[in-house]
């Protein structure tokens, strides 16, 4: 039964669309090794250091983290604005259980992680059950947390009396390396494995892909859905409380820049190694190029101002490399 | 058998029709990256004349028509129009040289008014204004050269398939057009409605419109058209005069082989005596309105019926996507109602739903991870770990128990031809190993070969005892079936053996009004 057509007759690629393949898969990633390669040689003794590469990889672990959570939500084709008031809100709860209640520093974890959950249940809700567009839903949930966080500590940062132990977590370390390194790359795998490698990853990535071809493949993408947000959550809680740690107190809005940091690295990640999806790798990839860079800035003394170029412009040449080059390679 | 491929250029302008434009693609040749598309194919259409492109899917017959729209540039050879060379490199260009095309995914606005829609593209506007008196005028005259009235003023999601088309040709009309391609137009038309469809065609061609027939609907091609081209793996077999040819010849010249006949492919075991599928007044309104029908073990069940008879719909309610408002369903003597397709699937029944594109597939998704969909849907828990090296195992051998002809599992699934893609949708369902397998419309767009094979997987399905529902508007395809049920206004009216379900028989039962039939 397989004479029906006869294959098409295969013949080399022209070598072109080749190329801009190449390009569209790896540009990004050449761009951050270029990035490497410059530094190495004009900073040889404070960039191409074991320390400064620990430096690196400790700066980008909480946005690692918070971005790694927004990759679930874009996977299933929803996206949440409301992770970086989260992750606000998270501070200052997990802080306000110490301070307040006296309560332990994981109960504080938890509470923060908690709150993130208790957020990414809201906004499934309000974006699979009332229907209400994921912009205009996690804008106004996100909105409601503000409401929740100046409510709790009247607008003023919540400060700890006795920080010791708090601060352990941001500033200890195993073998050298700081927690929360260890965090990041704890996170990232499990990450990988639960979109890679079980039924809810796969069908989230299938409910993204195809709604309605999901839904009646017999995958419950409501469902699906409320789960991304409520990991999206629980990781940008996890965040707040990790920010907490490093000062041993809470502003009220610490963690709202994290908000266009996450979907610059996981936009970013979309085009590093496929075609415009979003995956773990690349949003980690994506957060490390900006640490990277932010480093660089750093070390060649310029001012701090070219940090937001250097974001910027990532985040446009990295996907518009990819998508150029996709739509060459097409050709 | 006449050949008009090797006659030489400029012989058209010798035809007898004086006026109206020919039009002349030669020598081309087009490569997707490392597929060959088309190679060195030549056709031409004579003024004010239909020529019908007939190829498998696959055989290049878009990959022309996107040439000839600008959308895609031939790698070789040259377009002529009235045996002028001309250059298309955009879909702007085309246009602007009077080309139109209407394709089988209309580019309509859904909430835009029919007058809306003319006006976009369309020059009579003033300073970014649109003139509606304008636009409206040059309708009527468009709606004058159709020979059919065009319905302005409702929204045009509101309208039938068949108006949608009429106005989306009527859109390509509205500057004045030499040629005109109509990419399969009656694909979801009712019988009526293609009769109306030939009558605007006559209308066209008789205003010198020349017009490229794009079908898989081989009599349809026969009756419309004056010549045929017939296109297999990117190279042009002949042109025909399609007096000449009848459906076998034809058949034989698109498939490059003898096809068997739908009837030789009917099923070859009889149904089980078990009652599979018990349902009885299932009614959602309006639109289905107490079906009664009973569907045995192993057996192959036609559901004939119009656009709108609540076919889809009733295959909607079984799988649980949508909700009944009434009625009871009983699957192997136990009460089944599912809230959900998910539900459904794990009790053993799925849709292969009508729009595969939209309904079936993830597109930018690979062959493999396409498949693997329903299994995914029909897994209890989601933190259920997920094997890809058996996944992949049971995707490549059931790529190749269907005949998906792809290079590798993990190729994206919009590099197949509508037939592999079809059986990819069908593969993903069949891979839950379901008790019961509804197929909407399985065969639309899928070439005469694929649709063979899809024949044989039904037939095999059912001999195994997996009992099928076969919903089709393409009457000659449910000889395949045992039995065939007739449905109208969302009710059953008839329920005819397979010797008895002759074509006429079954549009006759779809038509006539219920209190003038039997009802069995």
């Amino acid at each position: 039964m397989t004479a029906t057509t006869i294959q098409p007759a295969l013949v080399q690629q022209p070598r072109s669309a080749q190329l801009w393949l190449l390009l569209g898969r790896y540009g990004a990633l050449m761009m951050l090794a270029a990035l490497v390669l410059v530094m190495s040689a004009l900073k040889p003794d404070t960039f191409a250091t074991g320390n400064n590469v620990v430096n690196i990889l400790n700066q980008s672990a909480l946005s690692a983290v918070i971005a790694m959570g927004l990759t679930f939500t874009l996977v299933t084709g929803e996206f949440d604005l409301s992770i970086g008031n989260t992750a606000s809100l998270a501070g200052v709860v997990a802080c306000t259980v110490i301070v307040r209640h006296d309560l332990s520093i994981p109960v504080a974890i938890l509470s923060g992680i908690l709150v993130g959950i208790l957020i990414g249940l809201l906004n499934g809700f309000v974006v699979t059950v009332l229907g209400v567009n994921a912009l205009v839903a996690t804008l106004g949930v996100g909105t409601l947390a503000v409401g929740v966080n100046y409510a709790i500590a009247g607008g003023t940062p919540v400060s700890l009396s006795d920080p010791d132990g708090f601060l352990e977590i941001s500033l200890g370390r195993f073998l050298g390396i700081p927690y929360p390194v260890y965090i990041m790359a704890g996170l990232a795998l499990l990450a990988w494995v639960v979109l890679n490698r079980t039924v809810l990853g796969r069908s989230m990535q299938a409910a993204g892909g195809n709604a309605t071809a999901a839904e009646l493949s017999g995958i419950r993408v409501d469902r699906v859905r409320v789960v991304g947000f409520v990991i999206c959550g629980a990781l940008a809680g996890l965040t707040g409380v990790l920010l907490a740690t490093r000062t041993g107190s809470a502003a009220v809005s610490a963690g709202d820049t994290y908000l266009l940091a996450a979907f610059a690295a996981a936009f970013f990640g979309s085009a590093v190694l496929r075609d415009g999806q979003f995956h773990i790798i690349g949003t980690v990839i994506g957060v490390i190029t900006v640490a990277v860079g932010f480093n660089a800035i750093a070390l060649l003394g310029m001012e701090t101002y070219w940090q937001y170029f250097f974001q910027g412009l990532v985040l446009i040449i990295g996907v518009g490399v990819g998508t150029v080059a996709r739509r060459r390679a097409a050709k | 058998m006449h050949d008009l491929a090797v006659r030489e250029p400029g012989h058209a302008s010798d035809a007898p029709v004086t006026h109206g434009v020919s039009l002349a693609m030669e020598g081309i040749s087009k490569r997707f990256g490392g597929a060959v598309a088309l190679e060195d194919a030549s056709v031409r259409l004579r003024p004010g004349t239909v020529l019908g492109l007939c190829g498998a899917n696959g055989a290049g017959k878009s990959t022309l028509v996107r040439i000839l729209a600008g959308v895609e540039q031939a790698d070789s050879g040259r377009i002529l129009l009235d045996g002028r060379e001309v250059r298309i490199d955009s879909p702007r260009a085309a246009t602007a040289l009077g080309l139109s095309f209407v394709h089988q995914e209309l580019n309509l606005v859904p909430k835009f008014t029919g007058v809306q829609n003319l006006a976009l593209g369309h020059s009579a506007s003033r300073l970014g204004l649109v003139d509606e008196r304008r636009v409206r005028a040059r309708a009527a005259e468009v709606a004058d050269m159709l020979g059919h009235p065009l319905v302005l003023d409702v929204p045009v999601d509101r309208l039938p398939v068949a108006e949608r088309w009429m106005l989306s040709l009527a859109r390509g009309l509205m500057r004045p057009a030499k040629v005109v391609a109509l990419d399969e137009p009656t694909a979801s038309f009712t019988e009526e409605e293609a009769e109306r469809l030939y009558a605007v065609i006559e209308q066209l061609t008789g205003n010198g419109v020349g017009l490229l027939y794009i079908s898989h609907r081989l009599e349809e091609v026969l009756r419309v058209t004056d010549d045929i081209c017939v296109l297999r793996n990117g190279r042009l077999v002949g042109t025909f005069e399609s007096d000449t040819l009848d459906v076998h010849t034809l058949t034989r010249h698109i498939a490059g082989r003898e096809v068997e006949s739908i009837e030789s492919q009917g099923p070859t075991h009889p149904p089980g005596e078990r009652v599979r599928l018990a349902v009885r007044g299932l009614s959602r309104a309006p639109l289905v309105n107490g079906i009664d029908l009973d569907l045995h073990e192993g057996e192959v069940l036609g559901i004939a019926g119009l656009v709108g008879s609540g076919r889809t719909e009733l295959a909607r309610l079984l799988i649980g996507a949508d909700a009944a408002t009434s009625g009871t369903v009983v699957l192997d003597g136990e009460p089944y109602a599912v809230r959900s397709p998910h539900e459904a699937i794990r009790r053993g029944i799925c849709l292969v739903p009508e729009e595969r594109r939209s309904q079936g597939l993830v597109l930018s998704d690979s062959i493999e991870d396409n498949l693997q969909m329903a299994e995914l849907g029909a897994a209890r828990r989601g933190a259920a770990l997920f094997r890809p090296r058996s996944a992949r195992r049971v995707s490549r051998s059931l790529i190749k128990r269907f005949g998906v002809k792809a290079r590798s599992s993990r190729d994206p699934v919009h590099s197949l031809s509508g037939g592999n893609q079809q059986k990819v949708v069908l593969g993903k369902y069949v891979r839950t190993e379901p008790r019961v397998l509804i197929l909407d419309e399985p065969t639309v767009g899928v070439d005469v070969g694929a649709r063979a094979d899809i024949y044989r997987i039904i037939g095999d399905l059912a001999a195994s005892g997996c009992s099928v529902l076969v919903i089709s508007s393409d009457f000659d395809e449910l000889a395949i079936c045992h039995r065939v049920v007739v449905v109208r206004a969302g009710t059953v009216v008839a329920s005819v053996e397979r010797t008895a379900a002759t074509k006429n028989r079954l549009t006759e039962l779809c038509f006539t009004p219920i209190d003038e039939q039997e009802t069995s």
